[in-house]
């Protein structure tokens, strides 16, 4: 599999670490539901069959985080972004 | 060739001299080149357009954001990170500091690496074949052309690399203490297209 980074272009998948889901924002901490919030957003993960987007670190290259839009079924690279700028 | 390099300890870098066959018509050459400054340059949040405009107005080289090569004279920013590059510049190191101190203090920020990387230039006919076992990168000249540049790992090794020229020549930025397993990775590698070793004395 190789995931064509925005700066480096195009990069065997084993210079980037995975991390998961790029869904979860961390909850504001002094919110009344901050407990419930944060177990869900520690535990609860999709795990869906198809299109997905995930971070990814590109640890061997230009150590930048990226959304990567990935389907889970073909590993088919849809598309990447840095993630400062996909979830900002 | 397995017994190539089992005569020489695994700490230090090959030794000079001629692995493979064709002593006299090398189909590449490594060789380690010394006096050469390294630094980091970073642009500071929300600088790179001051960063750029400072780097024209001192060196008159337009630098770019991307994994390229910048350079006029002996003057080289090599791009690994968006907003971060590697100068490299001869002379002392003190003074290569100094001198992108001088000009880029308030756009970057600068560390000096000239003792944390060792410079190796893997150069020769048969340079791109050999380096096509080590580097995974394309290095087809279609993708990979002169004033290309990386930042990846080879043998796991984190290093830099851009090309030189199209004969095709190689240079790269590996941290030193990770040189001779990436030199005896070299070697092992292009031994079979004939590889002369030099810059290193005895090993």
């Amino acid at each position: 599999m190789r995931i064509p980074c925005p700066y480096c272009g195009l990069r065997d998948a084993h210079e980037f670490s995975y991390l998961g889901d790029a869904a979860p924002q961390r909850p504001d901490p002094a919110a009344p539901d901050a407990a419930d919030a944060f177990h869900d957003y520690v535990y609860l993960r999709d795990n869906p069959a198809g299109p997905m987007r995930e971070l990814w670190y590109h640890g061997a290259g230009c150590r930048r985080w990226l959304v990567v839009d990935r389907d889970t079924r073909t590993h088919a690279i849809l598309g990447t972004a840095f993630a400062t700028e996909a979830r900002s | 060739m397995s017994d190539l390099l089992s005569h020489h300890p695994v700490t230090d870098l090959v030794p000079e001299g001629h692995y493979g066959p064709d002593a006299a018509q090398p189909g590449l050459t490594a060789q380690v080149v010394d006096g050469l400054a390294l630094a980091t340059v970073a642009a500071r949040k929300g600088a790179s357009g001051a960063l750029a405009q400072a780097v024209l107005d001192a060196f008159g080289i337009a630098l770019v954001d991307a994994p390229k090569v910048s350079f006029l004279g002996d003057l080289s920013f090599i791009g690994t990170a968006p907003g971060r590059w590697l100068a490299t510049a001869g002379g002392a190191p003190a003074a290569h500091v100094a001198r992108l101190q001088g000009a880029l203090a308030d756009a970057a920020a600068l560390t000096d690496q000239s003792d944390g990387s060792l410079i190796i230039d893997v150069y020769g006919p048969k340079a791109r074949m050999a380096l096509a076992k080590l580097v995974p990168l394309d290095l087809h000249p279609a993708v990979f052309a002169p004033g290309d540049a990386a930042a990846t790992a080879a043998a796991l090794i984190p290093l830099v690399v851009w090309q030189l020229n199209d004969m095709p020549a190689y240079r790269f930025a590996v941290p030193r203490s990770f040189a001779p397993a990436f030199l005896r990775a070299l070697v092992s590698g292009a031994a079979e297209f004939g590889v002369t070793v030099s810059g290193t004395a005895r090993g």
